[in-house]
């Protein structure tokens, strides 16, 4: 199974649930005709989408703090989405979507930084703790792959009938998380650029228990129909809340979750 | 109306893109001095550097009056009073270090010291560095009243910090006591490195103490070279003598944290006399060792070392004989190129991150009995 990339358990089955639900509906249009339930809604000027994507983009912060002087790798990793829309036409050209969307959204950097502050809360075997801070010049990798429950909520207009462009808030729950990686081949000052010098061979480390469980932001996008059934979409997904919860400070800048989506959908 | 979403999204893509951009490099904020260098026939090595000192040592012939240090400092940083501006070097003199971004300064002090080292060490003075850490240093009398510094004493001390683990003098691995056999003493003892150590894969920290440098920046990449061990001395030592006091901790444990059942932690006491040349200015962790099978290093003449070192809560007098391999010969004893150092440690296997947090090794009132 080619399913270990896409996100935990629960999704999976939810996902395929989701898809099952789904395609019961064209199946028994095509026994029955047209379908008694889909003839309802059409009526009620509901339309149903089903979508599978990929997402590219970043965890980064913006703009790109002075500290990072170079990108030197990056991997969107695979990254999947698959969404269930739900759109109600309201107007003539003016319709309002939502629905539910699992999504992975990842990548791996690789950038070079400079005086790049770090603060690290250092736990004792008793129990004790003590906070260490520290810029650290040299480089770092970053990995994150985070899976999502997502609702978007978005107003559709169809500016031509094959066209219709959208925007809307939407807000994610964090399923699971993973933001880790390595800082190496560099030293670390302690406190400030005048502090005792440390070489760094590699230094890994996690934040993953960081992560915000609620993120929240904005949609922009397309979607041009291709065939009777079939949809293109894009969707940019703006986040506008940072990936950690606040307080912490092992990352001196906000990071915010920044993803394009692309891909296909069928209309019911 | 394709044509506007065209735009639309390019746009927004653009827009994307320039705020990504890498930003202009902003200007150095560091103000090291990275290496200096005393034009003198007298000058026995090169410099020890650390984050704010210099020390040169000097045969006791040279005339300090008239030197001018050359320095290299941190890309784009000044440093006044600059490099090659004579002075007198009878006392310490400091430079200010002020980084390219005008935001960061730093002050150093340059010593040249002309002193052999002493032979007796009771470990009396000792300074708070940076508000968080002791460093011993002996303080030697000079005729006309005024007393004469001398930083020999080295430990991991200045690497500890970075853990963030020693929240006051007393937590780091190397420590004065007020109580020692005779006034103060030395106190090591085998740390915990919390979770920073454990990124790093270094999970203790042994207390350790001896006559060198130590070089932090090395602790996490090549800890083994971080202790540079040894300075020139002008005599042929015989024996070592002092008084220790050792326990070692509960729970004794390897490299990777485990726990070994039934292994307990050990103390170490040694001193190496050993000559430099070319190659070898210095012995450090790497090769200090007796190396398994029993050899030394090429250039090591003689070693002694306290075997073995019992576990005691009482002050416990020791006398350990040096016992050489090799001649010392007199005219490089004269022109000083051979380096001593002792060497003392709270956990044996400290060096490979084995040994017991808590174990604690107490030093004091050490002399060297020299030819």
């Amino acid at each position: 199974m080619k399913w270990r990339w896409f996100v935990n358990k629960q999704q999976t089955i939810g996902g395929i649930l989701l898809l099952l639900c789904l395609a019961a509906g064209p199946v028994s249009a095509q026994e029955f005709g047209e379908d008694k339930g889909l003839v309802w809604s059409k009526l009620k000027g509901l339309e149903y989408r089903l979508k599978a994507g990929l997402n590219i983009g970043g965890t980064a912060p913006l703009p790109l703090p002075v500290e990072i002087r170079k990108i030197e790798g990056y991997n969107p990793l695979l990254s999947v989405s698959i969404e269930g829309n739900v759109v109600k036409r309201i107007a003539p050209k003016w319709a309002i979507l939502t629905g539910v969307r699992l999504e992975n959204k990842g990548m791996s950097t690789k950038a070079r930084v400079k005086n790049y502050h770090i603060e690290i809360d250092n736990r004792n075997n008793d129990g004790s703790t003590s906070h260490v801070t520290g810029v650290f010049t040299g480089r770092v990798k970053t990995k994150v792959r985070n899976s999502y429950v997502s609702i978007p909520l978005m107003v559709a207009y169809k500016p031509a009938p094959r066209w219709e462009i959208k925007m809307g808030p939407y807000l994610s729950f964090l399923t699971n998380g993973t933001f880790n990686g390595n800082a190496f081949d560099g030293y670390i000052r302690e406190n400030d650029p005048t502090g005792e010098k440390i070489e760094v061979t590699s230094a890994v480390y996690d934040f993953s228990g960081e992560l915000k469980r609620v993120n929240w932001g904005i949609n922009l996008g397309g979607e041009w129909r291709a065939y009777r059934h079939l949809n293109v979409y894009t969707d940019l997904a703006w986040g506008l809340n940072p990936v950690f919860k606040k307080g912490f400070e092992s990352i001196a800048f906000n990071l915010y979750p920044i993803y394009a989506n692309i891909g296909f959908g069928y209309v019911f | 109306m394709e044509c506007d979403m065209y735009k639309w999204i390019s746009s927004s893509v653009v827009c994307l893109l320039l705020c990504s951009c890498i930003r202009p490099e902003a200007p150095n904020a560091e103000a090291d001095i990275t290496a200096c260098t005393l034009q003198n026939e007298y000058i026995k090595s090169d410099p020890v550097i650390t984050n704010n000192k210099v020390v040169f040592m000097a045969l006791p012939r040279i005339d300090r009056t008239t030197l001018a240090p050359q320095f290299e400092i941190s890309p784009g940083a000044t440093i006044d009073p600059p490099g090659g501006t004579v002075r007198d070097f009878s006392q310490p003199q400091t430079y200010r270090v002020r980084s390219e971004d005008g935001r960061w300064e730093k002050t150093y002090t340059l010593t040249v010291d002309t002193f052999d080292l002493p032979l007796r060490y009771q470990f009396e003075h000792y300074e708070i560095v940076d508000n968080k850490y002791h460093a011993f240093y002996e303080s030697i009398p000079v005729p006309g009243g005024e007393s004469s510094r001398q930083d020999i004493w080295a430990s991991a001390n200045p690497g500890f910090t970075m853990t963030g683990m020693g929240s006051g003098p007393e937590q780091f691995p190397t420590v004065c006591i007020p109580n020692g056999q005779s006034g103060r003493g030395v106190l090591l003892q085998t740390r915990s490195t919390g979770t920073f150590g454990s990124l790093v894969a270094k999970p203790i920290a042994a207390g350790n103490f001896f006559i060198g440098s130590f070089d932090a920046s090395k602790v996490m990449s090549n800890h083994l070279e971080a202790t540079r061990f040894g300075l020139p001395f002008g005599k042929k030592p015989l024996t070592i003598k002092g008084y220790y006091k050792y326990t070692a901790g509960p729970v004794f444990t390897n490299g990777q944290s485990e726990e070994i059942p039934g292994r307990r932690d050990e103390g170490q006491i040694y001193a190496v006399f050993y000559e430099t040349d070319e190659t070898v200015k210095y012995l450090d962790g790497t090769n200090i060792g007796v190396k398994p099978g029993g050899a030394w290093h090429p250039n090591i003449l003689g070693r002694a070392e306290l075997t073995p070192l019992e576990e005691t809560e009482e002050w416990r007098y020791f006398e350990i004989p040096f016992v050489y391999v090799r001649a010392v010969d007199p005219e490089k004893l004269k022109a000083y190129k051979y380096n001593f150092t002792l060497v003392c440690s709270s956990s044996k296997g400290g060096d490979l991150f084995e040994g017991a947090v808590g174990s604690r090794l107490c030093i004091d009132e050490v002399e060297v009995v020299c030819e």
